[in-house]
């Protein structure tokens, strides 16, 4: 199982919170752990049938389809 | 076409994230703090039969007995039930095997035939200290103080424990358990876990092998149960209250209120 972990971890903000986010290049894909309320939640970016791109949790989490749009949104805007 | 988290995804996009929770699985045991009473599955080391080589696999942490049957009498054990005239049968607490009572009837079998190890970055404490109040009196009840706990020296270690597969009748299945021998207290985990004075047996190398691949006798078996590693060789680190919810659950942390650790 090939992961690495992607530079520093950084902070991203969500409804007034910090959390702090971490980057790993895992299967050539980049996930994002997020120490989220005391849990470890991952990101990534995925395509849906059009290629269009959404952001999901790893394992997909139903409950959590918002949550990982709006983390999503925030990492993007941290790297832009 | 496929469905991730109810998106529509190319098979090849779905067969890539899939992929991906495979890694998480492997990061999430680096990270996971586990809690006991979540009876959660854990990873866990055992003899691989007529070898001398061991596997990694993950068991549910609370030893159940053989004899149950389902969930339900599962939930009846750990929670405890009332009965049919309305007596309330106290439950079971089976996270932790004390080595002084390994050898009585539900931990015999495991014990002599199902022994295991259970790898370990650190452990959590919490320190009973009876602090003052704000009318100056001191409190009833102790305040708790948590403390990770882990060896100088090594950065995975592993505890001695025993484990149990419990087969469910009306579902057929076999859920494997374990419990996690406890020894009496050193010095330092006397001072830390100062209400039941107990920590986990954790074992050196040639006592973890023995453990798993020895034919050892009732006294061989007491005897590792009751290992204490030394004083010296671990070393326990204050955390916040709240560490669980904390972004950094192991931020050391100094209280006041705590005495000073001695390591003698």
């Amino acid at each position: 199982m090939l992961h690495e972990i992607v530079g520093e971890s950084f902070l991203i903000r969500l409804r007034g919170k910090e959390y702090r986010c971490q980057a790993y290049k895992a299967n050539e894909r980049m996930l994002y752990q997020i120490n989220f309320n005391g849990r470890l939640l991952y990101v990534t970016r995925a395509l849906n049938q059009h290629r269009i791109p959404f952001w999901t949790t790893i394992p997909q989490d139903w409950k959590l389809r918002t949550v990982a749009y709006e983390l999503g949104n925030q990492i993007e805007k941290h790297f832009n | 076409m496929c469905y991730y988290n109810s998106i529509k995804v190319t098979r090849e996009e779905y067969l890539e994230l899939k992929e991906l929770e495979k890694v998480i699985a492997f990061l999430n045991e680096d990270f996971a703090i586990h809690k006991g009473f979540d009876y959660g599955d854990f990873p866990v080391i055992r003899p691989v039969a007529l070898t001398h080589q061991t596997e990694r696999v993950k068991m549910q942490w609370g030893f159940l007995p053989p004899s149950l049957k389902n969930e339900e009498e599962i939930k009846n054990f750990r929670f405890g039930y009332k009965d049919a005239s309305g007596r309330y049968i106290k439950g079971f607490t089976t996270l932790n095997a004390t080595s002084e009572e390994l050898l009585n009837k539900m931990y015999k079998e495991a014990a002599k035939k199902r022994r295991c190890l259970i790898p370990s970055n650190g452990f959590y404490e919490w320190m009973h200290v009876q602090v003052v109040g704000k009318s100056g009196k001191l409190l009833k009840s102790p305040e708790k103080f948590p403390y990770l706990v882990r060896l100088r020296n090594e950065e995975e270690f592993y505890i001695a424990g025993i484990w149990q597969p419990c087969f469910l009748t009306e579902t057929k299945m076999t859920i494997n358990t374990f419990a996690i021998i406890t020894a009496p207290a050193n010095s330092l985990m006397k001072q830390i876990h100062n209400s039941k004075e107990r920590m986990p047996t954790i074992l050196p190398g040639d006592l973890a092998e023995a453990w798993l691949y020895k034919d050892l006798s009732d006294q061989d078996i007491l005897d590792i149960a009751n290992y204490q590693v030394a004083t010296a060789d671990m070393i326990a680190t204050p955390l916040n209250k709240d560490f669980l919810k904390s972004e950094d659950p192991h931020a050391p942390v100094i209280y006041k209120e705590v005495p000073e650790l001695v390591y003698v």
